[in-house]
């Protein structure tokens, strides 16, 4: 009996091998079209990325759900009935089910790991995968880009800049060429002020650090006021004229100015 | 341990030995053979069904010498009494003393064929069936355990019902088999006309098996490992018998359910295998259902056989 319970471990265990095989390429082609698609409106890897690895951890998920001794058997249909009645058996202490679970451990043997496996799925799978690599490379070298051309999703761009790390090709201040730049492009650094406060802070290119513990807070300035005013008002005689001499075009503008009031 | 699980590998070699042996006095019937053994391995008794003249003494006479077991023959008539087939007291004289000694019957043997059954009046076949059931015997007051291993393999004829008592459906039950036996092939009657109208006899058989030996696969039988969902499969085909009334008027109990079952892991054995396949049960399903079902008017009406309707509810 120990043997028998050794033995469907260690399938299950084979079983769960290939289920994460299985579940790592279709998390790998999920990740490589949604770069593909994402990549032509110029989003960076992080999102792929991100709902790959959801894919992968969901995809493990319900596969194991589903792992059963059928998935073997559809494969083996020579041990189908064998494998079924040693697992149906497995607790029985006698001497038919002790051969039985002799011969089936002779048997599974002989069934390599390799039978799990449906090449076929696997093989269109490394296919995908190296087609889309290919594309990917592709769009790269000729930089392809959907912002060179008219925008097929207006707004896009704001929505996902700054969620994502930027857009693809952003890194730097847009129409400024940052090659060899140091920091003295940002001018002095006596000029940095937060309100009336000098600050001594230091601006990196790449890591946009400000250590704020040293910074105060800014005093309220003494021309701007606490609050705005809400009392504006016009009067309809001092409406704008405009400098407009023609006497109907005065009219309709004093009438223009009542009627909005 | 070890070794009982390798002498089980030899299982298959051994019951190809005994057909082997048998087919030397028995040409063909293989599949009758195989029935025959099914019934022995389940410690069951099996009803066969066939024309005269088919071999069906010879072949169970042959399968007791090969398996080592004593053998008795009934035939069954109108005025065979119960003490016939049982035995009865005899008065005996010892020591100037006359006492009365129980006059075994021939039902004290390992295999019993009752050459047509329903020959004999119903009082008859009752006390073989209790004796079949039971597997002893009472006469007055007292009790006899029959040898074991004990089988009883009736025969019926299926024409020329004049004058015969026809087993009940109650009764018929009580067998676990219903095995046909059918004209032998053409190749197979030269065969039968070429060895036995020599002047030399046939040979004698080889025992191969002994009372203990068959006890023990009988033992083995029970123990072949079956999956549940192949134990359901047996159960639905044997339900479905009793939920087709245009087909079948009585379906059959759940005896049928554990005949099935019991006739699958004996094939099984037979075969060689250690686990039960869904072909044994439905192989098994036609000899463990055909005489538990009684068909309707319309089936019968369209000329449907039993083993029609068995075919049909297996689909």
């Amino acid at each position: 009996m120990a043997a028998i319970n050794s033995l469907l471990n260690e399938i299950r265990f084979e079983m769960l091998k290939v289920i994460i095989l299985n579940a790592f390429l279709d998390a790998t082609v999920v990740f490589l079209v949604l770069l593909l698609l994402l990549s032509i409106f110029g989003i960076g890897v992080m999102l792929p990325l991100l709902v790959a690895v959801l894919f992968l951890a969901g995809d493990v998920w319900w596969r194991a759900r589903q792992l059963s001794l059928k998935y073997i058997e559809d494969r083996n249909p020579e041990i189908r009935e064998m494998l079924r009645t040693a697992a149906d058996n497995k607790s029985e202490e006698n001497l038919m089910a002790h051969a039985l679970f002799a011969d089936l451990i002779e048997k599974m043997r002989e069934v390599s790991s390799g039978t799990f496996l449906d090449f076929k799925q696997i093989g269109f799978k490394v296919a995908a995968m190296f087609v889309l690599s290919l594309t990917l490379v592709s769009l790269a070298f000729f930089n392809v880009n959907i912002q060179k051309f008219e925008n097929p999703l207006p707004g896009m761009k704001e929505k996902f800049d700054g969620y994502f790390g930027g857009l693809v090709g952003d890194e730097g201040v847009e129409g400024i060429d940052l090659e060899g730049a140091d920091d003295d492009i940002y001018g002095d650094p006596s000029i940095a002020r937060l309100g009336d406060e000098d600050l001594d802070i230091k601006l990196e290119q790449s890591l946009n650090r400000i250590d704020f513990t040293t910074v105060d807070e800014a005093d309220p300035s003494s021309d701007v006021p606490d609050s705005y005013p809400v009392d504006v008002s016009a009067q309809a005689s001092e409406a704008y004229t405009g400098g407009l001499t023609n006497i109907k075009d005065r009219e309709t503008a004093a009438d223009y100015s009542q009627k909005i009031k | 341990m070890a070794d009982t699980v390798k002498n089980i590998e030899k299982l298959k070699a051994t019951f190809t030995n005994v057909t082997s042996e048998v087919a030397k006095k028995i040409i063909g019937q293989e599949d009758v053979m195989q029935q025959i053994l099914v019934a022995i391995l389940c410690d069951a008794n099996a009803l066969l069904e066939s024309y005269p003249g088919l071999g069906k003494t010879s072949m169970i006479k042959a399968i007791a010498e090969v398996m080592g077991l004593k053998f008795a023959r009934i035939q069954g008539t109108p005025d065979l009494m119960p003490s016939d087939i049982i035995g009865t007291y005899v008065i005996e004289e010892k020591d100037g003393k006359k006492i009365f000694k129980f006059q075994k019957g021939p039902i004290f043997a390992n295999i019993i064929l009752m050459d047509e059954i329903n020959r004999a009046t119903p009082k008859t076949q009752a006390a073989l069936l209790e004796s079949m059931q039971e597997k002893q015997v009472t006469v007055g007051n007292q009790t006899f355990p029959l040898d074991l291993p004990f089988f009883v393999l009736a025969t019926q004829n299926p024409i020329d019902q004049e004058g015969t008592y026809p087993l009940p459906e109650a009764q018929t039950d009580r067998f676990l088999l219903k095995i046909l036996i059918d004209y032998p092939k053409m190749d197979d009657e030269l065969e039968i006309v070429e060895r036995y109208t020599r002047a030399q006899a046939v040979a004698k058989l080889k025992t191969l098996l002994s009372g203990d030996s068959l006890k023990l696969l009988q033992k083995l039988t029970r123990q072949v490992p079956i999956a549940n969902d192949i134990k359901r499969r047996a159960v639905e085909i044997v339900a479905k018998t009793r939920s087709v009334p245009d087909l079948i008027e009585y379906g059959a109990s759940p005896r049928a359910s554990l005949g099935v079952i019991m006739a699958a892991k004996a094939r099984a054995l037979i075969d060689g295998r250690k686990y039960v396949s869904l072909k044994d049960i439905e192989e098994m399903a036609y000899p463990v259902l055909r005489h538990r079902i009684v068909l309707s008017f319309k089936a019968e009406r369209e000329g449907k056989t039993t083993d029609d309707v068995v075919g049909e509810l297996l689909k």
